[in-house]
């Protein structure tokens, strides 16, 4: 078999062919497992097998191994395109081999079960065209894995997917954009940006939805030019181009009505920073849905403002049972509370594995699901189902020589806002330099224990999961919420390094850039700041960002690169 | 026969070479404008230099060759290349041993530098995505002045007043000056708020990059006397003097690379 990237196209037109056949089928009222069943019969699984076998030659991967070439040579230069499937050694090729098919299986299922409705959406959506992309997106986030890194890696990703298509599918279910005579629209209370689900828990017949993750948040992490449309788009609007790209984005987002249009109702949030405070105000217009802001105390550090973030909870309960017509039950939410300390306890297990001195899986999969489940499924028992099993193969690691990786210079925590444009750099720092990211700045939000014993000390509990929420936790709450964190995780994760993402549209945290400077040099840490603007590549690219990077690791650390095919590559035109 | 290293700096605005002898001595130098293609703006510079050396004839006859500055990897024959921040820490380092800080504001962005006691870096802070007070900032502001570069980097020597600039931004800045000039405010004094208002972003960098001590100028823009007065007053001390020409530190360091490299390799 020839490889690889030219086979991607033959595998595009072949699945194009099968979801052409599904969809008529679909036409003609097939229930999916009829579909299923069609399928089979007209598609031989002799014709399959490009489909199924994907970008896999053995022979060139055998070779890449055996002649010791680097991770970049796996890769097209530019378009990041795999040439072939990377050589891990049997076993692990084996496992990352399955996983990846079991990666198709799970987005095949799910654009099979309604393939109208799912084609639908990629016609309306400009984003959905990002998720297509997803088997190669996961692939660039587990590069040069083996072992434990591989296995948990490869199994949050996939559960994510699980979770993600579950997410979709309701959404598109309920969207009057793509069905105007939708019935399913009004079970859903859209939820903002900057608060867990967790909330909306106490119904049975109305269900919570994250209104940014599918639309926006998830499509800038996998595709990082998709932003540049969205981020013209609401300068054209008005909006001074100098605003932080996330919520710029949101906005573009919601000018170009892109965002589903579902929920009877839209609880917002007094926002982290003042960007999204101006695109909370954009998207209020457009969705036209009854909202309420929930005020979440700003020094969410002190105790004396629990007792208005408890009442202030309420008052959002009375709002949504008003407009959903059901009455909140504690019960319900008693249960998924006990879920999420669960969840909660096995994370906790987690960051006591990474503080180690053979800390077994961190990076982009990590970090990921991390905020993927705080957010979207908090409770999730997929989610918690898939923490069990990736602690358990975490356990049997510890203490064990690694297989991956084998071999690392540094600890670094990751601090500051992610670059949603570049998810994979931490797989690159740590195939490129040996730098483990052992702790990134976007996992630490709230992790207390919830008390289920009365209701008001559950309530207690959720206000502070909200007032700890991504970005809120170190945003708010005074300066030293977010430097003392910071110093903490170095000494627990005994660190010798901080890469500080310097985000250049988030004003904010510059005026404390000489106190953590200051302090590194105090306690001996090497800092290095890494520019980047969040979605927007055109400002800094991927490739500036590792410039950095190389530089301080040549000029201040005196270092080589462990794989110099990573020093320099392009990149600029891969999703 | 003599041996010669050379160091080739390709910078964003002005392209540098430096050619030493195996003593560390400058038997040749260069600082040619850039032109758009950085491979001929290496060759240029190059040729520039090698043309001081009678018994050198070309670039191939260099014993070793290091290339620095942003379009290192473009300098033909190099034999490697090395980043412009720790050659500028060398070509300081060599100059006046005794600096431990660098500020140096080259044609598109702004360095600081803090160099450890053998030439290496011990950190380094650096803006290169806005214009704001490098050369460029500079070449704009003259043009609103409508003066050559070198009259306008003297013109807040005279003033008795400083009249605070509030824009950062180059462009916001330029119109800013357009404003003042039109409301007939003394144009001295506007360039003295203009170089104040640089001396603060570069004391940034360099506080940020941890220097102290003595701290020297590096880059084109070391050559602006307004600059140098207003940072000296920023940061309330005495800018170092460096006997070799600031703008060719890059070069310098590189081409001190070089022959610490070409030594080890002729052994």
């Amino acid at each position: 078999m020839t490889v690889t990237s030219n086979n991607l196209k033959d595998n595009a037109k072949l699945f194009g062919d099968i979801f052409t056949e599904a969809i008529k089928l679909e036409l003609a009222n097939y229930d999916h497992k009829t579909i299923l069943m069609d399928l089979k019969k007209k598609f031989e699984p002799g014709k399959l097998t490009p489909l199924l076998t994907g970008q896999v030659s053995i022979k060139a991967a055998v070779n890449q191994y055996l002649t010791g070439n680097g991770l970049q040579d796996t890769i097209e230069d530019k378009t990041g395109i795999y040439k072939h499937r990377e050589w891990r050694g049997p076993v692990d090729t084996l496992y990352d081999y399955v996983k990846w098919l079991e990666l198709w299986g799970i987005l095949g299922k799910w654009l099979l079960k309604h393939p109208v409705t799912n084609v639908s959406a990629l016609l309306r959506y400009r984003w959905m065209a990002a998720y297509l992309t997803t088997p190669s997106f996961f692939d660039h986030n587990v590069p040069g894995f083996r072992g434990t890194m591989l296995r948990a890696g490869r199994m949050n990703l996939n559960t994510i997917a699980k979770l993600l298509t579950a997410n979709m599918e309701d959404i598109f279910s309920a969207d009057l954009n793509i069905n105007p005579e939708n019935e399913n629209a009004k079970k859903y209370i859209c939820i903002d940006a900057y608060m867990p689900k967790l909330i909306t828990a106490g119904f049975s017949e109305h269900q919570g939805i994250l209104a940014h993750l599918v639309p926006h948040y998830l499509p800038s992490i996998i595709n990082h030019h998709l932003p540049e449309h969205y981020l013209d788009v609401t300068e054209s609007y008005g909006v001074p181009a100098d605003v932080c790209g996330l919520p710029s984005m949101e906005s573009g987002v919601a000018i170009e009505d892109d965002f589903p249009k579902i929920g009877c109702c839209y609880i917002s949030t007094n926002m982290p920073c003042d960007g999204s405070i101006m695109s909370s105000s954009i998207l209020d217009r457009r969705f036209q849905l009854p909202t309420y802001v929930l005020n979440t105390p700003m020094r969410h550090t002190r105790e004396d403002t629990q007792e208005y973030a408890i009442e202030e909870l309420k008052e959002c309960i009375k709002f949504m049972e008003k407009h959903t017509g059901e009455t909140y039950d504690y019960n319900l939410l008693r249960e998924a509370c006990e879920r999420w300390n669960e969840q909660n306890a096995l994370r906790l297990e987690k960051w006591e594995m990474n503080a180690t001195d053979t800390p077994p899986h961190y990076g982009a999969s990590n970090w990921m699901y991390r905020i993927f489940t705080y957010q979207d499924a908090c409770g999730s028992q997929v989610a918690i189902k898939n923490d069990r099993k990736v602690n358990k193969v975490m356990r049997k690691s510890l203490g064990k020589l690694r297989k991956y990786p084998q071999q690392t210079r540094h600890r670094a925590v990751v601090w500051n806002t992610v670059a949603n444009m570049y998810s994979a750099l931490d797989e690159w720092l740590l195939n490129c330099w040996g730098i483990e990211a052992v702790f990134e700045f976007i996992e630490h939000q709230g992790h207390r224990p919830i008390d289920t014993a009365t209701v008001d000390s559950m309530l207690a509990g959720v206000a502070k999961v909200i007032q700890e929420a991504t970005m809120r936790v170190h945003s708010k709450g005074g300066y030293n919420a977010y430097t003392d964190d910071l110093w903490l995780l170095v000494e627990q994760y005994d660190c010798d390094m901080i890469v500080m993402f310097d985000q250049i549209s988030c004003k904010g945290p510059a005026a404390i850039t000489g106190l953590l400077e200051e302090e590194a040099r105090r306690r001996g840490i090497k800092m290095v700041w890494l520019k980047q603007d969040l979605v927007d590549a055109r400002t800094i690219s991927r490739r500036d960002m590792r410039d950095q990077i190389n530089k301080y690791m040549e000029a201040v650390m005196n270092e080589t690169p462990l794989d110099p095919t990573l020093r320099d590559f392009d990149d600029g035109e891969s999703w | 026969m003599s041996k010669y290293f050379g160091g080739c700096d390709v910078g964003s605005t002005y392209g540098k070479c430096v050619i030493l002898n195996q003593n560390g001595d400058i038997c040749g130098h260069s600082i040619v404008r850039s032109k758009i293609n950085p491979v001929e703006t290496a060759n240029f510079a190059l040729a520039e230099a090698m043309a001081e050396i009678k018994d050198l004839k070309n670039a191939e006859a260099l014993s070793y060759l290091v290339g620095t500055g942003y379009g290192r990897n473009k300098v033909p024959f190099a034999d490697e290349n090395i980043s412009e921040i720790s050659c500028h820490a060398m070509g300081v380092h060599i100059t006046n041993a005794e600096v431990t800080g660098i500020i140096d504001v080259g044609g598109q962005d702004v360095k600081g530098i803090a160099i450890d006691t053998d030439g290496t870096v011990k950190n380094f802070a650096m803006n290169d995505k806005c214009a704001a007070g490098t050369g460029k900032f500079y070449e704009a502001m003259a043009r609103a002045f409508e003066m050559t570069l070198e009259d306008f980097s003297k013109l807040s020597l005279t003033a008795e007043n400083v009249i605070p600039i509030t824009a950062q931004c180059t462009v916001f800045a330029e119109s800013e000056v357009i404003s003042l000039v039109g409301d007939g405010k003394p144009r001295d004094e506007i360039a003295a708020g203009l170089q104040m208002s640089i001396a603060k972003r570069c004391f940034v960098m360099a506080k940020k990059a941890g220097t102290d001590g003595l701290i020297t100028m590096t880059g084109g823009c070391a050559k602006n006397d307004g600059l140098k007065q207003a940072i000296e007053h920023v940061l309330k001390l005495k800018i170092a003097e460096l006997k070799t020409d600031p703008q060719l530190m890059g070069a310098l360091g590189a081409a001190e690379f070089a022959r610490q490299k070409g030594m080890v390799q002729v052994g």
